[in-house]
């Protein structure tokens, strides 16, 4: 892979205000008691009434007192809402070009000056917002759902169909992106967001496999899990009713995160010219557009082609682990303190 | 438990330190060789001693050029390695043909004082101080015996050669005396592009033991390693990936040069060249074109230069049964002619980097047939949208807009079918811009296209040659004798093997003998006149919207003299007149 | 442990097999590399047909593959189908540059990071913890690429606009194939190394600073410091050299997925490594330079893996491999 994919795998990820993917073990071993059934206590000043809450509603009140994690979401309600609504909100066409005003810088006319052809710059980011939604939100939710049976079926039965999904993700792990990539789009045709999406699917799901095969080896010898075993509870219950409730919270934040991660492959990819082809508005490609044409007509240099999608890309994707970092302190049960 | 972490952590240095340092060392070692290929000697070590300012420049009487691509070896018949920065360096300055191209496009007579040809046969004279300096030997003129090896390895079918056409055409030789020698065609095969025949002859004698596919992977050299040449210059040493020098041949026929030796430097990519060329570390640059390259349009010390090349940039139409049915009709294909605005498409395209380049009026390509003229037969479909409007209704097509509009959404309806068409092209830049361009501008007129980008892999592999597209981007590669024209244009019959390179399955029986007669001609004027009776019906039947031809860029600093002739836009490329380069003040 | 290495190992190569085989099998699917020689309309079918069957085209796909396996034992990965030239002699320079940069800003970042990382950690919550914080999430946030291209066009701007060459923009040394070790070189591979310290620095630093939080937490951190040990030793004795467990791994990983070449930041500054190699192998669709690329990617990656669980298990007693 290149190195901007940052694949959510490695090992103890402790706990406590951090940033990154959530804890996963090695080759089977527990690691990280990542189970916690059951409501927090809530401790509250003596002589208040003691307010029965779900655990959820302590996971809400914990995101919402994290103040980056509402920065991160407000910026990703106002990116994604521009994304959703690129038809309504950009000015121009984005392929419409205008010969007359190639490469000039940002104005009132366009915000984002334009590019080699005098198409908005604007409009075009606009739309790759758009494309980088789709592409990051397709990848993290569908890997995170072939990732969390393949890794629930690995955990849970363990034994040869564990070591057999195991070696089939190490396999994945030393398959060329690229090389799939461009195959890929050299038989299916032009490399739109979604058959990018679904190559990157394949590659994405080990992350959520392992965190969840990590969850469930370590939980499917606990004694309530062997209780209702006893009491006749078929396999299926036991995976969806008692074990599977306890990898969400590292199943929502890990997804969260992988749409930031999806988001800079993709864009990689295509700066490449392995990903999303033209026509088809990428925020990697146009960058890889402003490298093409770094100068204006004059001789100067276009700041405004580079500058723009990039730092686009940056803020979505800090905005997408804000969040997911606020997750992890809502969910993570292990947290043992309080931010104050 | 602290013991252990060190232990591993001076354990990982040492592996670290073992990588970092064997990396390090072959590193810097030159790749090894292949037993059996000879080399020359490496770069490094003349690079080291070719000084780095102007004034020792001068004084030693040696210059620096940027070569943009690495090349794959020197051998120019070879498949593999037919590549322009291989027969810039190793084609015109180090091995010479019969014929030398100039800048104009005129064929001057190089090697050979006298050329005669007819239906039968072709004779060479040698000039008599034609002669091969092969180092280390005594010197060999160069002899009839040459041409004949030369024609006898690009024919021989174990031989990969990029193209042998021209070559399998001769029947037998005949030396007269070492000077003189006759090729005789096969029955009915005269080929007329006989001045394309031998540019580049090899030294049969100094080759002995070698195979074709083998020689000069990584030198210009007879077959005990070292360096031989019959032009002004020979290839004294060269490493893969980092440069090779030429130094002067004392022993050519011609004037000899003015410049002791010439380093050409690779480098690979446009930031760096930019770079060397405006900080004065190389003195000469003939990049492919880039937008990036307008910073050196108006630098004081640089003269930059552009030329059109001989890459004819077209689209195809596809008439035959692959394509959409309406193509088949004239009116569309006029409309769609009509419908693009090819000179605001060069300018948005090549403005910064080519000023004043031209669109190709002409299907045919020939050598200085520009813009206008009279050969300009394709002007009359220049850029007029409201004529293909009125065109299109005139046929009855319906439900298109009533004139020109930029945001325009309806699509023609002819006879029951729209007007929506497949655009494929390959996924170079330019393409990928052009593809956008015209979208619009004929979605301007209520003709859809869908564009379909592809690697060139498929698209040359699959796409073109199956017939299997509508509308098709790419380019040809010509030359200044108007030739292979016949695969392009000639009726399209893979049993008989003719028109193999014709996807766009035009036929027309007139063009086909007129074509055919071009071919026999030897008389070169009255083979353009036929040529260009063929262009004007193809241009007329718009088989082929000709687009332009990409600009050939030649920078070099102002001090460096006799370079002004020396953009030259065939494959001889810019070192055609190395020889007369010098420093003046 | 030996059992469980030689087990890994053993394990490993069927995956190898099967990694190898898939990809043979996509890129010779991706097209046909001969196609190109179709833009001179003259080309010659004899010498089309001529490489299609030396390069082995027209045999089934399965049937290249072992000759390909074949060539990987007794050539030494065989020949590029491009030029034809022995492919190992490239293989060896190309990595031979990339490990090269990619130690150094690795060893950069790492240290950057675990210093910066402890010293967050230890002092939690301050400006100093929030400003780093900052940066590693922004460390976090930026596309390889993006970074890249931003050095590059300011650095060119420097040389063009002031003359003034402070570090170079593209390239390994001023004439490829110089010396490795050199002034010349390291003003070269300056910028890539940045780019590349700037993001694996962010991973480390939060990797230790978490890792240090998790450690100062713990209950035998709070004993020592009941029993009245000095800050610093507890710091450094006991708190340091367990967090400093899964760092290791992390790094392991780390460098085992760039060995693969860090290819984006190889392409924006033009570098001749192992990246920049494969990059260009797939676009002339050279299948048996493609191929010895991804032989020794996938090797390099399942050697660090082993090695990182191997490090995880040796430096961690709580692990036990059987």
């Amino acid at each position: 892979m290149t190195e901007a994919s940052r694949p959510p795998q490695g090992p103890l990820a402790p706990s406590d205000d951090s940033l990154f993917p959530s804890a996963q073990g090695l080759e089977g071993e527990n690691i990280a008691p990542n189970s916690v059934v059951g409501a927090v206590d809530d401790t509250h000043a003596a002589g208040l009434e003691l307010k029965v809450r779900s655990q959820w509603s302590y996971a809400r009140m914990r995101f919402f007192r994290h103040r980056l994690a509402l920065i991160g979401l407000f910026g990703l309600v106002v990116i994604f809402g521009a994304g959703i609504f690129a038809g309504l909100i950009s000015p121009y066409s984005y392929s419409e070009i205008d010969l007359n005003h190639i490469i000039q810088g940002p104005s009132l006319a366009h915000y984002f000056g334009t590019d080699a052809l005098g198409r908005d710059q604007f409009t075009r980011v606009i739309w790759g917002i758009r494309t980088s939604m789709e592409v990051g939100v397709f990848v993290a939710v569908v890997s995170t759902f072939v990732g969390l049976v393949i890794g629930a079926v690995a955990g849970y039965y363990g034994g040869w169909l564990d070591n057999l999904l195991m070696r089939a993700t190490d396999l994945v792990l030393t398959l060329p992106l690229l090389a799939i990539l461009l195959t890929a789009t050299a038989l299916l045709g032009q490399g739109n967001q979604w058959r990018v999406s679904l190559i990157l699917v394949f590659f994405f799901w080990t992350g959520i496999a392992r965190v969840v095969r990590g969850i469930f080896l370590s939980l499917r010898e606990k004694e309530y899990v062997e209780a209702a075993k006893a009491s006749g509870a078929g396999d299926a219950r036991l995976m969806f009713r008692h074990i599977l409730p306890n990898t969400l919270g590292p199943i929502v934040v890990n997804a969260t995160l992988a749409v930031g991660t999806a988001i800079l492959v993709e864009a990689a990819l295509s700066f490449l010219n392995f990903g999303i082809k033209p026509p088809t508005p990428s925020l990697g490609v146009l960058v890889s557009d402003a490298q093409a044409n770094p100068n204006t007509p004059t001789g100067g240099i276009a700041w405004w082609l580079t500058i723009f999608p990039g730092l686009t890309i940056v803020v979505i994707v800090l905005c997408v682990n804000f969040v997911g970092d606020g997750l992890r302190d809502a969910l993570d049960p292990t947290q043992r303190r309080m931010r104050a | 438990m602290h013991r252990r972490v060190w232990f591993l952590a001076a354990a990982v240095v040492a592996v670290l330190g073992l990588t970092g340092s064997a990396a390090a060392v072959t590193a810097g070692k030159s790749s090894s060789s292949n037993a059996s290929s000879l080399h020359a000697a490496p770069f490094a070590k003349a690079w080291a001693n070719t000084p780095r300012t102007p004034a020792a420049r001068a004084a030693k009487k040696t210059m620096v050029f940027g070569l943009e691509q690495t090349v794959t070896g020197f051998n120019l018949g070879n498949a593999d390695q037919n590549a322009f920065y291989a027969a810039i360096v190793a084609g015109t300055p180090v091995i010479r043909g019969t014929y030398i191209i100039n800048n104009k496009g005129k064929y001057l007579l190089d090697m050979a004082s006298k050329v005669k040809a007819s239906k039968k046969s072709l004779t060479i004279w040698i000039k008599k101080n034609a002669n091969w300096n092969w180092l280390g030997h005594k010197s060999k003129p160069v002899t009839a015996a040459d041409y004949i090896y030369t024609w006898k390895i690009i024919t021989d079918p174990t031989s990969n050669v990029a193209s042998a056409v021209g070559y399998s055409n001769i029947a037998r030789a005949k030396a007269h005396g070492k000077k003189r020698v006759t090729f005789f065609w096969k029955k009915g095969q005269a080929f007329a592009d006989y001045r394309d025949l031998f540019g580049y002859v090899y030294p049969g004698f100094a080759l002995k033991g070698q195979k074709f596919n083998d020689y000069w992977h990584n030198c210009v050299c007879g077959n005990d390693g070292h360096p031989i040449s019959n032009g002004p210059f020979y290839m004294s040493s060269y490493t893969q990936g980092q440069g090779m020098v030429l130094k002067k041949n004392p022993k050519w026929y011609g004037a000899k040069a003015k410049l002791n030796s010439i380093a050409f430097k690779i480098i690979t990519d446009t930031n760096s060249e930019i770079q060397a060329m405006r900080g004065g570390e190389v003195d000469a640059i003939t990049p492919s074109p880039e937008s990036a390259l307008s910073t050196l349009v108006h630098q004081k010390n640089l003269v930059y230069s552009a030329v059109p090349s001989f890459t004819q940039e077209h689209w195809d139409i596809e008439v035959g049964p692959g394509g959409a049915p309406l193509l088949k009709k004239l009116f569309i294909r006029q409309a769609i002619a009509l419908g693009m605005n090819r000179p605001s498409l060069i300018n948005a395209l090549y403005g910064g980097i080519a000023p004043g380049l031209k669109p190709l009026n002409n299907t045919f390509y020939e050598f200085g047939s520009p813009a206008s003229g009279k050969f300009a037969y394709f002007k009359k479909y220049n850029f007029n949208q409201k004529n293909a409007i009125s065109l299109l209704k005139k046929h009855g097509c319906t439900g298109g807009p009533s004139s020109p509009s930029a945001g325009n959404n309806n699509v023609w309806t002819c006879g029951g079918q729209k007007t929506e068409f497949h655009f494929d092209t390959t996924s170079r830049a330019s393409r990928v811009q052009s593809s956008q361009i015209f979208k619009q501008q004929l979605m301007a007129i209520g003709i859809k296209l869908d564009v379909g980008i592809h690697d060139p892999a498929s698209f040359f592999g699959t796409i073109l040659p199956n017939a299997n597209f509508d509308l098709g981007e790419y380019a040809w590669i010509g030359g200044p004798d108007p030739s292979g024209f016949d695969a392009i244009y000639q009726c399209y019959d893979a049993a008989k093997n003719l028109g193999g390179s014709n996807y766009k399955r035009y036929c027309s029986k007139k063009v086909d003998s007129l074509i055919k007669k071009g071919e026999a001609n030897f008389n070169a004027n009255k083979r353009t006149a036929q040529y260009q009776q063929a262009a004007k019906i193809t241009s007329n039947s718009i088989a082929v919207i000709p687009l332009y031809a990409p600009p050939q860029i030649f920078v070099y600093k102002k001090a460096l003299q006799g370079a002004s002739k020396s953009n030259n836009p065939t494959s001889e490329g810019p070192t055609w007149n190395l020889q007369s380069w010098h420093w003046g003040s | 442990m030996l059992t469980y290495i030689v087990r890994r190992i053993l394990y490993s190569i069927p995956v190898l097999f099967f990694s190898t085989f898939l990809s043979f099998i996509f890129v010779a699917y991706a097209g046909n590399p001969l196609a190109q020689l179709r833009s001179n309309p003259r080309f010659s079918q004899q010498t089309v047909d001529n490489m299609t069957h030396q390069l082995h085209l027209d045999l089934p796909v399965v049937q290249r593959y072992f000759l390909w396996l074949q060539d990987v034992f007794t050539h030494k990965l065989g020949n590029s189908l491009y030029t034809g030239q022995a492919l190992w002699p490239q293989i060896t320079r190309t990595m031979g540059h990339t490990a090269q940069f990619i130690i150094i800003s690795e060893v950069l970042a790492l240290i950057l990071g675990v210093s910066i990382g402890i010293y967050s950690a230890i002092r939690q919550y301050s400006v100093f913890d929030y400003l780093f914080t900052s940066i590693s999430f922004l460390g976090f946030a930026m596309p390889t690429f993006w970074l890249a291209l931003l050095l590059q066009i300011t650095f060119t701007d420097i040389f063009l606009h002031y003359n003034v060459r402070i570090f170079y923009t593209s390239g390994l040394n001023s004439l490829p194939g110089g010396p490795a070790w050199s002034w010349d070189r390291m003003q070269h591979l300056a910028l890539p190394i940045a780019t590349l310290c700037i993001i694996s620095f962010a991973l480390y630093s939060r990797y230790m600073r978490a890792s240090m939080l998790d450690v100062i937490n713990s209950d035998y951190v709070r004993t020592a410091r009941a029993k009245g040990v000095s800050e610093w030793r507890v710091i450094m004795r006991h708190v340091f050299r367990n967090a400093l467990i899964p760092i290791t791994t992390v790094a392991a990983l780390n460098f085992g997925a760039l060995l693969g070449g860090a290819i984006v930041t190889e392409t924006v500054f033009s570098l001749d490594g192992i990246g920049f190699f494969f990059i260009q192998s797939l676009q002339t669709l050279d299948l048996y330079a493609v191929m010895a690329y991804l032989l020794i990617t996938a090797i390099a990656v399942v050697v660090f893996n082993l090695i990182a669980d191997i490090a995880y298990g040796f430096l961690d007693p709580r692990i036990r491999y059987d």
